[in-house]
């Protein structure tokens, strides 16, 4: 089980074209987050009737965070965004779950926190992560 | 744990990056120079990409971006152990080059060309009965690798 970030992601509203990148992402921490975009506003008439605007989608707000990726797996998520900030992203999460996302937070930020046992670089050094992202499940 | 998950591992169009390691890490400014030991733990990088995105009255985000458009990092970095000596020699380094493009040299060996955006930050004495007992934290702001 892993994530998958594939970009550029071609949709009816994002018709981006070019070469197809990839970035494979370990399984992220719990506490993983998703919201809903929807929003209501409530109103009283005199006679106490009440009415309420919404505006509903079917996208959502997904936040995940890594704590022990390599230092080379974090220069690459930098790259992949400074490829994809402009564009949709093709996510398949760790339940397989298929999502249309864009990156919802900039800037992206790391902190190389200690030393590790993983892969990446040339030193020994792991850090941490976090990607907002927002976007609607297609599959 | 596998490489390929956690470590550099790009399929596609991914700027190549290279790094090795150093011993030290190094800030030149035309003639001013200075060399440091390798930063703290704790280390930031943060990555800005220029774009726009338009709400449209219906809700759905348009996103846009010029690949023209800039891309810039900021870095902090964060050193303790230091002498008093090295400390003073940090703060005329910042004094001199206030405003001026700073090339940066990163532990990883990779080279950054940007402005020091903290230059008022003091050197802190932590106390200590050995000469090693100052901090300090640079900021690099609108870096760019070289």
């Amino acid at each position: 089980m892993s994530m998958t970030f594939r970009g550029p992601y071609a949709n009816p509203n994002n018709p981006a074209v070019g070469p197809i990148t990839t970035m494979l992402l370990p399984n992220p921490e719990l506490d993983n987050t998703e919201g809903q975009d929807l929003s209501l506003q409530l109103r009283r008439a005199i006679d106490g009737t009440r009415s309420t605007y919404v505006k509903s989608s079917d996208r959502k707000s997904l936040s995940f965070t890594w704590n022990d990726l390599g230092r080379g797996k974090l220069v690459e998520v930098q790259e992949f965004f400074k490829l994809y900030a402009g564009d949709h992203v093709l996510l398949t999460d760790f339940r397989d779950d298929i999502w249309d996302v864009i990156f919802n937070e900039n800037p992206i930020s790391i902190q190389v926190t200690g030393r590790s046992a993983n892969f990446g670089g040339p030193r020994a050094e792991s850090g941490s992560l976090t990607l907002e992202l927002l976007g609607v499940k297609i599959a | 744990m596998s490489e390929k998950l956690h470590g550099y591992s790009p399929w596609g169009v991914f700027t190549p990056v290279t790094m090795s390691t150093r011993a030290d890490v190094t800030f030149v400014c035309g003639a001013d120079s200075i060399t440091l030991r390798l930063p703290d733990f704790g280390n930031a990088e943060e990555v800005d990409v220029d774009r726009v995105i338009n709400v449209s009255r219906g809700g759905t985000p348009n996103i846009f971006r010029d690949p023209q458009w800039t891309k810039s990092t900021e870095i902090t970095v964060g050193f303790s152990v230091l002498t008093r000596a090295k400390a003073l020699e940090l703060l005329d380094f910042l004094k001199n080059c206030l405003g001026l493009l700073v090339t940066y040299t990163d532990p990883d060996d990779r080279i950054w060309e940007g402005i020091v955006t903290n230059p008022e930050s003091a050197v802190i004495d932590g106390g200590g009965i050995t000469d090693c007992k100052y901090g300090a934290t640079i900021t690099l702001g609108a870096a760019n690798p070289v």
